[in-house]
Parts: structure tokens; C-alpha cells; sequence
């Protein structure tokens, strides 16, 4: 029996490092399972902290139909959490559990879901690289061997483009119709969330042995790799709205291809992650209060199944 | 979790076109489970209707070898050579 689910979970390894993909339904290896649902559930979570932090400026936008833009966007971002935690539950992870284990400190999440925004402007260019750095992060993530994974990321994608175009389209305005401050304002943000957009990335790992998630091509390229790509794309990018990127060290080598850039303070980044960050606690009792004056709903769902 | 059921959802988009499986939600019931549906998968897309079916009451053949049993389908073809 033992030898033959080791066979099979040879096999198994064997198929999806040729490129062979998994569907919800076929049989899998746990350990395999443990890094889809950890991956995952990851990217649920960072979707719940991440549309909360910017549902905050639903009401600060300037005008009804970017309050409206707004809240498409936050509506957006709830429903990519919905379908990857749905995808966990399958697979044995519930959303109570990443829901909960957020609200206990358990589980971890992305180092710029630490801050907040302390202007519009900020809100704005902080959008704009966040988005930025998802879209390639999930541009990789998609060839991923879990297939119901690689079509939550299908559809998380598209709607990713419009948060795209909202956040050019913003940068655009506030440069062409704003004031001498707001676009000093624009810049120094962009300064300020240079550093913690490369540390979103994770440690460098091109010249290290690769880790599980990548063995078992629930991931498929290094953190490197994508950081690189991110570069490729937002340098002519903040260039071209008219701003630039302070980097003393920013280069592109012509070679390899690869950029070199002022290394994030790793142990400030583990900190933060451990929660210390400015506004690790604020956010976490965000979403607990969130959860607790919600909790009558779900506990009369249960007790009364038909209650519409 | 186990008090609440798995309902499939099936967007129709297009009158002239076949609805399409697009994924789950989680739901005590079909009426709820219809409005978070809409909220998912309705909510950007074009919908003309929107359908939800409990999960266990999908009947599934996975085996694809008896799914194309034969590989090999030029014969279907009607300019076929041979």
C-alpha cells in the first residue's frame, strides 16, 4: 500500500514537472495539496487586506463616477478572494480558516498590506505599482500545474487590466489638471513605494536550489524573474507619465538582462511581516470587527436554511 | 462549512450562445446561492441568465480515454482522403 501511493506520488511529480496539469477532481498528493492551498490562500487573503485598504478611499474620491469607478473596483477584488478560496475549499481549506487565521496572527500576509495611504496622491501611485507588480506576478502564476487555479487567474487578470487602466488613467489626470504639489506629492509616493514593491517580490532566489512551491510547478518562475519583468514594465512605464524612479542603483545589465537595484532592508521587511508593520494591527482588527458584526448573518444561514 | 451546500454556476451570456460552466459558491441555499452568483459572476460579464445546480447533482465522465475512444476522427470529415 505504502510502496504503491510512493509510485504514485512519483508519478505524480513526474507528470507536472513535464508540464503535465491537475485538475480539482483528479487524485493528488498531499504535500502537493498543502502548497496549492497555501499559494492560494495566500492570494485570497492579500485580496481581502488589499481591497479593504482601498475600499477605505471609496468615499475620498473626488467625484461620483470615480466614487462609482471606485467601487467596482473594491467589488472586484472581494470577488477574486471568493473564487480562489472557493478553489481552497476544494481541496480542504476553508474560509474560516484563512479568515480566522488572519484574525488570530496566524497567517501571514504581503509586506505592503502593512501600510496605508496617507494621501489620495499616494493612494493613486501606490495603485498604480501595486497593480503592476500583480498583473506580472499573476501573469507567471497563471501557467501554474493546478488548473482551477490558472482559471481564477484567467478571470482575475482581466479584471486586474481595468484596475490598471483606472490607476494610469488617475495618475494621468491629477498630472494634467493638478496642482505643483500634488504632482511632487505623486512623485515622492513613488519614491516612498519603489523599495517595498521590490521586497513584494520576495528574497532573491535566482542562484538558490528551488523551493516546493516551484519543484511541484504550483509556481513556475523565480521571484527574480518576475521582479525583473515588474522592471521591465514600470520603468519606461513611470517614465512615460512624466516621473521617475530614484534609484541610484536602478540598471539594466545588458547582458543578462537582469537589473540590479538598491536591495530592500530584508530584516525590516521580516519584521514587517511578522506583523509590526505601521498598520499590520489596524488592518487586522479591521477585518475582525468586520467578521464579528457579520457573524449573525451566517449563524441565522445556518440555523435557518430558508430564510429568503 | 458542512452546513452549507456547493452549487455550480452556469452564465448564459449570449442568447445565441450555449451557457458556460464557470465555477462555484458556497450557499445554505439556492436562492442565496443565486445572489452570490450574480455578485461573482454577473457582475462584470454580460448575463442573460444565470443558473445554479447543487453540485452533487452533476453527473461527470472523467475518463477521457473512453471520452475519445476514437482518437482518430478524419473519417468525420467529408473531403477526407484515403
Amino acid at each position: 500500500m505504502t510502496i504503491h501511493l510512493k509510485e504514485r506520488t512519483q508519478e505524480f511529480f513526474e507528470y507536472v514537472t513535464n508540464g503535465g496539469k491537475v485538475d480539482a477532481t483528479d487524485w493528488m498528493p498531499e504535500e502537493y495539496k498543502i502548497e496549492v492551498r497555501r499559494v492560494m490562500g495566500f492570494q485570497g487573503l492579500a485580496e481581502i487586506v488589499g481591497g479593504m485598504i482601498f475600499s477605505e478611499w471609496i468615499p475620498k474620491n473626488p467625484s461620483i463616477i470615480r466614487k462609482m469607478m471606485y467601487t467596482a473596483k473594491s467589488q472586484d477584488e472581494m470577488g477574486h478572494a471568493h473564487i480562489l478560496i472557493r478553489s481552497c475549499e476544494d481541496i480542504g481549506l476553508s474560509r474560516e480558516e484563512i479568515v480566522e487565521g488572519y484574525i488570530s496572527g496566524e497567517n501571514k500576509l504581503l509586506n505592503i498590506f502593512h501600510y496605508d495611504f496617507k494621501s489620495f496622491e499616494e493612494m493613486v501611485s501606490g495603485m498604480l505599482l501595486q497593480n503592476t507588480a500583480a498583473i506580472v506576478q499573476f501573469q507567471s502564476l497563471v501557467n501554474t500545474s493546478y488548473l482551477p487555479y490558472h482559471r481564477s487567474l484567467r478571470k482575475i487578470m482581466k479584471e486586474e487590466a481595468f484596475h490598471y487602466n483606472l490607476a494610469i488613467n488617475m495618475i494621468e489626470h491629477i498630472s494634467k489638471n493638478g496642482t505643483k504639489k500634488q504632482k511632487d506629492a505623486i512623485q515622492s509616493s513613488i519614491d516612498l513605494w519603489f523599495p517595498r514593491m521590490l521586497a513584494y517580490f520576495g528574497p532573491s532566489d535566482r542562484d538558490k536550489p528551488k523551493n516546493h512551491a516551484m519543484k511541484m510547478r504550483v509556481k513556475v518562475d523565480f521571484n527574480d524573474t518576475i521582479r525583473d519583468n515588474w522592471l521591465n514594465k514600470i520603468v519606461p512605464l513611470v517614465k512615460s507619465l512624466g516621473y521617475q524612479i530614484n534609484d541610484p542603483q536602478l540598471l539594466k545589465d545588458k547582458e543578462t538582462a537582469y537589473w540590479s537595484y538598491t536591495m530592500p532592508n530584508w530584516e525590516e521587511v521580516k519584521h514587517v511581516l511578522k506583523g509590526n508593520g505601521p498598520c499590520s494591527e489596524y488592518w487586522r482588527k479591521k477585518v475582525e470587527k468586520s467578521y464579528e458584526s457579520s457573524r449573525w448573518i451566517r449563524e441565522l444561514a445556518k440555523k435557518k436554511k430558508n430564510i429568503v | 462549512m458542512n452546513e452549507f451546500n456547493i452549487y455550480e454556476v452556469i452564465r448564459h451570456e449570449q442568447a445565441e450562445r450555449n451557457p458556460v460552466h464557470v465555477g462555484s459558491v458556497r450557499a445554505p441555499n439556492e436562492k442565496l446561492a443565486l445572489h452570490c452568483a450574480r455578485e461573482i459572476f454577473a457582475r462584470r460579464e454580460n448575463c442573460y441568465k444565470l443558473t445554479v445546480v447543487e453540485r452533487q447533482h452533476f453527473h461527470t465522465i472523467e475518463d477521457s480515454e473512453y471520452l475519445s475512444l476514437a482518437k482518430e476522427k478524419t473519417y468525420r470529415q467529408p473531403s477526407v482522403t484515403f
